[in-house]
């Protein structure tokens, strides 16, 4: 649980998880659970279409874009959305990928209804979906049988931010747990749920929490955007 | 001798995949466990390993190309590398 932490620290730190859990080869598993300053990435399911290239923010090069190698299209990061990075190697614990689609869905849904959000997934989408559209996205990566990347959950963003791109292309309204909710959503209780869930569901009976790591710096960033 | 790489059982024999890109180009070396080609089933990418040593002679799916557990992706034939070895 690492609190607003750089996209490209947390990828390096991803990278160096997943190294050294192909070096074990047991069924250790690192959970990353953070939030980003506002950033773009554009998985293999993304295209140009969906980053509206009319807004002046991104003529002004002021929210950077990545375009990475997780499945899923493009997606906003900021802080008020969690961002769930699961490295787990899935050969070890039995698991093809279906199963951890699943499992990752799952979670996501108990979670939800913890909140007290009921919800599903949609035939051919990647993500859960609540009464008012879709919360949350699956855009993860397995290399070599270990997973990496993971769940995005809008929890509380600023929705004016997040639909400055066309975030899928099936015409899924965008949302939040809050506005779903129509209160504000608990970050903490989120992050504790879907951590717990997570837990569960991939059969860790033992779980281990930190807060901060050497390679991390937690950073703050200004956006401005137009209103 | 050709050896095909093929797509791996991923849990579900209907699920329907799409390839994302290879990784590596005909005519280059692999060897065993290196990653070849990147399926994507909606929302998630994964990688696909080299099943032998050798050099990358066919691509037969494309990509974009819908794909199915068991379907050859491509193949790999080991005699080149062992020439190339040789020399």
């Amino acid at each position: 649980m690492l609190g607003c932490v750089d996209f490209d620290a947390l990828q390096v730190l991803q990278e160096s998880a997943l190294q050294e859990i192909r070096q074990q080869q047991t069924e250790q598993g690192v959970l990353f659970v953070c939030e980003h300053p506002p950033l773009i990435t554009v998985g293999r399911e993304g295209s140009h279409s969906q980053l509206t290239g009319s807004n002046q923010e991104f003529k002004a090069g002021q929210i950077e874009v990545r375009w990475i190698n997780r499945g899923g299209g493009a997606l906003f990061h900021l802080p008020g959305q969690l961002a769930v990075y699961p490295i787990f190697p899935l050969k070890q614990m039995g698991l093809g990928i279906h199963d951890y689609q699943a499992r990752l869905e799952q979670s996501m849904i108990n979670m939800a209804a913890e909140q007290g959000v009921e919800a599903k997934t949609q035939p051919g989408a990647a993500g859960i979906f609540g009464r008012c559209g879709q919360f949350a996205f699956v855009g993860a990566a397995i290399k070599s049988w270990i997973s990496y990347y993971g769940l995005y959950i809008n929890v509380s963003p600023d929705m004016k931010l997040m639909r400055l791109i066309d975030s899928n292309p099936y015409d899924h309204r965008l949302t939040s747990l809050s506005a779903t909710l129509t209160r504000e959503a608990s970050m903490s209780s989120v992050r504790e749920s879907i951590t717990r869930q997570l837990a569960l569901q991939f059969g860790y009976d033992q779980t281990h929490f930190f807060t901060r790591h050497p390679l991390l710096h937690k950073i703050k960033k200004k956006v401005y955007v137009h209103s | 001798m050709a050896s095909p790489i093929l797509v791996p059982p991923v849990g579900s024999p209907n699920q329907d995949m799409k390839v994302s890109l290879w990784l590596t180009r005909v005519g280059e070396p692999v060897v065993t466990g290196d990653r070849v080609v990147e399926l994507l089933i909606p929302g998630i990418t994964f990688d696909v390993e080299a099943p032998c040593s050798g050099i990358l002679i066919a691509c037969e799916c494309q990509p974009g190309e819908a794909v199915r557990e068991g379907k050859i992706l491509g193949w790999i034939d080991q005699n080149l590398k062992n020439d190339v070895d040789a020399a």
